[in-house]
């Protein structure tokens, strides 16, 4: 989509015109999914934060700065949201003891296929207090003081729910089956009928 | 070494999970489920915009309403026993209306008109006759005048009329003086006649049993009430009244609370990035309240109450605003917090009413209050305060006594 669409659909959303929101919705569809995907345990829970975050952006479309860019002005809007979401369902009872997690080999992973579909049921599966500060710190780049004040946290908090999220994480790619080659989560696909399959170059990732 | 592991793993998950190759594909249902969001936003603003407005409104009709009926004078006064009797008087012509009809004696001008103006017509005649018999040579002159007057018929009698006597008690018709003997004796209100005259007692009290239906603004802060914020209030209440000054009351009041506050008194999410400066809250609520209430003062129409109670809130909808210092276009971020949240007897409620009967079924009441918080409230959970006027119409629904 172009600048010149997309700011003609911005403003037939600052309009309240159906018909345009109905078009920047589908156009970052996908974007925004992605997004809500990794911050939740399921698509339904995904779907249900996405369309909240879309609500605060068709809300407040009428304050977005033209001279910012667009992706990232809704991408914020939909980490925010999927965080006011985890807070809203905060629970307290995610501590669980750490089984020592194997190390894993270069040797290993090159035998399993991990795709996307394969990481993001991964992180889903992280408790959400896990999943929240590895999404934030690993994906989205902040920094443990910057997630401390998201999150009302400390600092500490930060850096122990991060250590504990790659102990897991390695546990699963550790236990994960091989090979995997197609995953039935891509549900609601539209005109998909394959799953891409790539083989992950993980040379020099676990030295 | 474990460092690199850990940032590989890290560079692993970014490179896949933050953009992936293969984005979700769209779902209409999805679509489906945020415009149903959209529609329900437009109602709801519809209903934000009108609710001050209908508040406003019926606030203004309860007014207008108990000025209207308090300017015609009341006709059924079931809380004084006494009867007030006007009765015509020998007088001369020209004789001046001596004394004053007392304020509270108004209410005999209805009786006049109730035993009917055949009567008094022919009261008025037997009067003139009077009258006229009794005239000195000096005033002869004056017959035409007189006559005159009294084909006026009332006008005469009126000026000629002693201000009307008050009886406590009931007095048989056939006692009552004709024109031109004494009156009877009456000293002020409960004259006493020895044998004639029987003092009512005061009726037994029952249950009383009303409804109200009540409106209010009211002013909503945290901490204070300094930044507070204007809201309304609007609902049912049913009081019932088992001894004669004490009554319970409870009913279901749906309240639109909006208030801001300082981002350091808030307790609940925060919309993440730089700490905000304030937020702003829009709390949508039943307030249910229960409350009892004593009667410290009632003279005829008249009736003040205090009353004391605890409230609970059920949150029907919590929406926040978060106001950040340097901001840009987009940093106002929002939150609806989604379910109801139900805060039951947290809240303290105070108040003091005035209530002025209209009829024996109809009252109006006006009614200050505050209502203080006992625990935090909301999502925020905040100390969330309240003060205001009530504005009342009470319907009593009571079945009368039978005489």
């Amino acid at each position: 989509m172009g600048e010149g669409e997309l700011h003609q659909l911005i403003k037939g959303c600052i309009k309240q015109d159906r018909k345009c929101q109905k078009m920047l919705y589908k156009a970052f569809y996908g974007f925004s999914m992605g997004i809500c995907l990794r911050y939740t345990s399921d698509r339904g829970e995904a779907a249900e934060v996405m369309n909240q975050g879309f609500l605060k952006v068709f809300t407040h479309i009428g304050r977005y700065d033209p001279e910012r860019p667009f992706k990232a002005w809704l991408g914020k809007i939909m980490m925010n949201t999927s965080i006011d979401f985890y807070r809203a369902n905060l629970k307290m009872a995610y501590t669980d003891d750490l089984e020592a997690a194997e190390d894993v080999s270069d040797g290993q992973l090159a035998d399993k296929n991990l795709n996307y579909e394969d990481l993001l049921k991964m992180v889903q599966k992280l408790p959400p207090a896990y999943r929240t500060v590895f999404n934030l710190y690993a994906i989205d780049g902040y920094t443990h003081e910057e997630i401390a004040e998201m999150l009302h946290i400390n600092s500490g908090t930060s850096k122990s729910n991060l250590h504990k999220a790659r102990h897991k994480l390695k546990q699963m790619i550790a236990n994960a089956e091989k090979p995997v080659t197609s995953s039935n989560y891509n549900k609601g696909i539209s005109n998909s009928t394959m799953v891409a399959i790539s083989t992950i170059n993980i040379g020099g990732v676990f030295k | 070494m474990d460092n690199d592991k850990d940032k590989g793993l890290d560079d692993l998950f970014k490179r896949k999970l933050g953009e992936p190759d293969d984005p979700a594909g769209f779902r209409e249902e999805d679509w489906s489920a945020v415009e149903q969001l959209l529609n329900k936003g437009k109602k709801r603003g519809g209903v934000v915009y009108l609710l001050p407005l209908l508040g406003s409104v019926a606030a203004l009709l309860l007014i207008f309403l108990g000025w209207w009926f308090l300017r015609a004078p009341g006709k059924n006064d079931h809380t004084s026993p006494a009867v007030a009797i006007n009765m015509p008087h020998k007088a001369n012509a020209g004789q001046k209306e001596t004394g004053q009809v007392s304020p509270a004696l108004q209410d005999v001008k209805n009786i006049q008109a109730a035993t009917g103006r055949a009567e008094e017509s022919k009261l008025n005649r037997e009067l003139a006759q009077k009258t006229q018999g009794g005239l000195s040579g000096a005033d002869t002159a004056n017959k035409p005048d007189i006559a005159k007057n009294i084909n006026k018929g009332g006008e005469l009698i009126s000026a000629l009329r002693t201000p009307p006597l008050v009886y406590s008690g009931t007095v048989a018709v056939s006692d009552l003086p004709l024109p031109g003997q004494s009156p009877l004796p009456a000293t002020g209100k409960s004259a006493q006649l020895p044998g004639k005259i029987s003092v009512k007692k005061q009726a037994p009290f029952h249950t009383q049993l009303a409804l109200s239906v009540m409106a209010a603004p009211d002013v909503n802060s945290v901490g204070g009430f300094q930044q507070g914020k204007l809201g309304t209030n609007a609902g049912l209440l049913l009081s019932v009244q088992p001894f004669r000054k004490l009554s319970f009351s409870t009913g279901a009041i749906y309240s639109v609370k909006p208030y801001l506050t300082s981002f350091a008194n808030y307790q609940g999410s925060n919309a993440a990035g730089p700490t905000p400066q304030s937020v702003q809250a829009d709390c949508r609520m039943f307030d249910i309240p229960v409350n009892i209430n004593y009667q410290v003062f009632q003279r005829r129409e008249n009736k003040i109450e205090i009353g004391a109670g605890l409230s609970s809130y059920i949150m029907l909808h919590q929406s926040y605003t978060f106001n950040y210092a340097n901001a840009y276009s987009d940093e106002t971020w929002n939150y609806n917090v989604p379910g109801v949240s139900k805060y039951y007897f947290g809240v303290f409620n105070i108040n003091a009413s005035y209530e002025r009967r209209i009829n024996s079924k109809v009252a109006f009441s006006i009614q200050p209050y505050m209502k203080v918080p006992l625990t935090n409230l909301g999502y925020s959970q905040v100390k969330l305060q309240s003060t205001g006027v009530a504005l009342g119409l009470n319907w009593n629904l009571s079945t009368p006594l039978k005489p």
